[in-house]
């Protein structure tokens, strides 16, 4: 039986079974019970035991799902089904634009039955909803927020997954994630725990963790079934692309405040012996901060100078220039605080499309810059991943994280086949750490 | 509840214990921060220079900024102005001259027949912190600091992990508590402990792995829980990858918000009718207190003295057989009143006192019963 993100055994439930590691006596209801995503090992037990079972775990939501249009695929992502078919589980990787969606729906079509498809934003959500409409017409629902309508294939937020999984993983055998690396962080892992679903299918261009949590996804999900690295990409079926780094610098004033914050940010990390080497390591300065009044000054130094370098005066006049340089081309400027997005908006009479936006003006806005009706949008962090902006011909990074994921995906959006060059800018403050950050995010890309 | 980066906690070894507001100035402060008139974003601004900590600062914010009015904005009236502006500075892009973007917001300003300034006021009042703050809050800050300190409670369980919850108090209460957690999906086991009952609650998955999936959950059990007469909460909080103990009781606590509970509903007219002819002649009491049967908490519709008294009305076939399996466990003094409508040869075979009835209980059907509990009304 299926209750609420688990399986539970009623009756007579042999040794063999109950020896199994995963399975637990609940003492609370006298019966056993396992996480959903052991209902199909509990399953291959019991038919090699040849014992007869009544299963009412899975609950369909539709028989059958046919699409009423097939994609064509491109060579390369026949060769990442077929890999996936073999087993109905795993992960496939490629870089953004190469066309992860399709593989998808083709997965859904063969498999032919009731799906969940899992992504991180309504953005992604509703370009989903979209792209499978195409395909299964009149067959698409989505369950988010305020919005909860229930159809052969469902599509939903990582977010609602995490709670809803609870009532709806017993209705879809299919789970198809998208940018499945955000899968193995502690909550959103049980999205693909307590779900019964047999097969599931991760998508991303960058399944690496900088907290090594990856390693989780081959239970989660499945082994990496298919692999394309970016440069592998560029060129044959995506866009070459120019990385210009451009100088800023801080004003006097916002420079004396600046080298006075790192005064006392490097001070404290010296005087501790601290290293900073990966993420993890930083979580330790938090954990401190929550501790000592030392910490707690330093922790916030670092804020304000990040602050200061992300949302800097001259950041903002950097992009009048980029701007006159290409009048004609499509412009996507990203920014780290959604501050410095209203900013650029207001001077430049740019949309922005941040979380601060009414969703209609987000998704009006994202039409017309499709249709070529505004030519730049300035954005924080909403498109991140994998929205489809087609044909932008120029990237602006005016602040950002050091990882290189995220900078693998803003390139992503510029990186769609086409004629010419595309262009990335970065625009960094001179004389601080941000010059450091943007080499590091750097590396290893391209 | 405040978002959990708000938190304000105190870790000593293996317990942890909210960071109560004691004092009452921190309150006052930000409530006054929210005065009519002000932009939000100037509101925000004074509750980022307080005198005290940020985290408590945005902390009291977050409670007040639910309680005050906004200026009301047509926000698709908005929309509507600002992608007229996009599109008339598209036309002429780049606009990177103040003197550009002057002429393309004039531009638009007469094409709507609105003044350059509306079409300004627009670009900026989409965004939430520039709309103008015309009701301030609505409470003292005594309310304050008692919903903040409650807050702090609540959102220390988010990070719960299981919660175990004493209450002593009326049957209405507890069957009110009960009913939440179940509708929220939790499961409990209870026992009777002092004057009340112990209720272990967590979730299905609690089972087979540690989660904390049920703690926003939990946290919204609490004002059920601190409404008893008498009421302790324990639980297990992760933070920062370690179990800390958490414990708090009604003697200990400040002072809370409090939830206010209705008077009980009847279930059905069956049990409105009963109770209103049964009150003419005996002294009835309603939801008495809980009992605990087997692990489950049972809560009769009556007692008349010492009799407790159940009617089992015409239900979904699994809830009237639970409800079968915990009046069979019943070691109390009950009359059990039963719609024939029910399968009624195993009902009879109940260990209590069983009336069959047709519609609704008849008080001459049962008045033999009730008679030696009974006491004038």
């Amino acid at each position: 039986m299926w209750d609420r993100g688990t399986v539970v055994l009623s009756g007579d439930v042999p040794a063999q079974i109950r020896a199994l590691s995963f399975i637990k006596f609940d003492a609370r209801v006298g019966k056993y019970r396992a996480l959903g995503m052991y209902y199909y090992r509990i399953k291959a037990v019991l038919d090699s035991l040849g014992v007869k079972y009544e299963d009412g775990v899975l609950s369909p939501v539709c028989r059958s799902v046919e699409a009423a249009r097939r994609p064509s695929l491109r060579q390369y992502q026949e060769e990442a089904l077929r890999s996936w078919l073999r087993g109905r589980r795993g992960v496939v990787v490629m870089p953004t634009g190469a066309g992860k969606t399709y593989v998808a729906i083709e997965a859904i079509a063969r498999v032919g039955q009731p799906a969940l498809v899992v992504v991180p934003t309504i953005e992604l959500l509703r370009q989903w909803e979209r792209r499978l409409s195409e395909h299964f017409p009149g067959r698409v629902g989505v369950w988010y927020g305020e919005e909860k309508r229930e159809l052969c294939i469902t599509v939903t937020t990582y977010d609602s997954a995490y709670v809803a999984v609870e009532h709806l993983g017993n209705r879809y055998p299919l789970l198809v994630f998208d940018e499945v690396h955000h899968l193995p962080s502690e909550s959103y892992r049980q999205i693909a725990e307590l779900s019964p679903a047999p097969y599931r299918l991760g998508l991303t261009a960058t399944p690496e963790r900088a907290d090594d949590l990856h390693m989780l996804l081959p239970e989660l999900v499945g082994p990496v079934v298919y692999r394309m690295a970016v440069s592998e990409a560029a060129g044959r079926y995506l866009a070459e692309f120019d990385v210009e780094v451009v100088k800023v610098g801080l004003s006097e004033e916002e420079m004396a405040r600046y080298k006075e914050l790192e005064r006392v940010y490097r001070g404290y990390i010296r005087a501790r012996g601290l290293r900073f080497r990966s993420p993890s390591d930083f979580g330790r300065l938090v954990m401190l901060a929550g501790r000592s009044a030392e910490a707690r000054r330093a922790l916030e130094a670092w804020h304000e100078m990040r602050r200061m370098l992300f949302e800097s005066r001259s950041k903002v006049d950097a992009v009048a220039d980029i701007l006159r340089r290409h009048p004609d081309g499509k412009i996507l400027i990203f920014t780290e605080y959604t501050a410095l997005a209203r900013e650029v908006s207001r001077r430049y009479l740019i949309p922005e499309v941040t979380y601060d936006m009414p969703d209609q003006e987000r998704e009006l806005v994202m039409e017309m810059f499709r249709r070529g009706e505004v030519k730049a949008l300035v954005t924080g962090k909403v498109l991140d991943e994998g929205i489809d902006v087609p044909d932008v011909d120029v990237v602006v990074i005016l602040g950002g994280t050091s990882s290189s994921r995220q900078y693998v995906q803003r390139i992503g959006r510029a990186l769609r086949l086409k004629p010419h060059r595309a262009k990335i800018y970065e625009v960094v403050t001179a004389k601080t750490r941000e010059v450091d950050i943007s080499r590091r995010r750097r590396r290893g890309v391209g | 509840m405040i978002p959990l980066d708000l938190l304000r906690a105190r870790r000593q070894g293996d317990r942890v214990a909210p960071r109560y507001l004691e004092e009452l100035w921190p309150a006052e402060y930000v409530l006054g921060a929210y005065r009519p008139g002000l932009r939000l974003a100037e509101a925000r601004a004074k509750v980022d220079d307080a005198p005290f900590e940020p985290k408590l600062a945005r902390g009291l914010a977050h409670i007040v900024e639910r309680s005050i009015g906004l200026e009301e904005v047509d926000r698709r009236r908005l929309t509507r102005i600002r992608l007229e502006v996009f599109r008339e500075a598209a036309k002429a892009h780049p606009v990177v001259d103040e003197g550009e973007r002057a002429r393309v917001v004039a531009a638009v300003a007469s094409r709507l027949k609105i003044s350059a300034e509306e079409v300004e006021a627009a670009l900026a009042k989409i965004h939430e912190d520039e709309l103008v703050i015309t009701r301030g809050p609505d409470m003292s800050a005594e309310e304050l600091a008692a919903l903040y300190n409650t807050s702090l409670v609540q959102t220390l369980l988010f990070r719960s992990r299981r919660m175990a919850a004493y209450v002593a108090a009326d049957g209405a209460r507890v069957k009110e508590l009960v009913r939440t957690l179940k509708g929220l999906g939790l499961m409990y086991v209870a026992e009777r402990a002092g004057g009340g009952i112990r209720l272990d609650i967590d979730g299905p998955v609690s089972a087979v792995k540690q989660t904390e999936r049920y703690g926003t959950r939990l946290a919204k059990l609490v004002p059920y829980v601190i409404s008893a007469d008498d009421w302790r909460i324990e639980a297990d909080i992760s933070l920062y990858g370690k179990i800390y103990k958490f414990a708090e009781a009604k003697s200990s606590a400040p002072k809370m918000a409090h939830r206010d509970v209705e008077p009980p509903q009847f279930d059905s007219t069956a049990e409105e009718e009963f109770y209103r002819n049964v009150s003419r002649v005996c002294a009835v009491q309603r939801e008495p207190e809980a009992l605990v049967v087997g692990n489950r908490v049972f809560i009769p519709d009556f007692k008349i003295g010492d009799l407790y008294v159940e009617i089992v009305g015409f239900w979904t076939p699994d809830y009237v057989a639970r409800k079968y399996e915990k009046l069979a466990a019943a070691k109390i003094p009950l009359l059990v009143l039963v719609d024939e409508r029910l399968a009624l040869a195993t009902w009879r075979s109940l260990p209590h006192y069983v009336v069959i009835y047709k519609e609704r209980p008849r008080l001459s059907d049962i008045f033999k019963y009730i008679k030696p509990y009974c006491r004038r009304a």
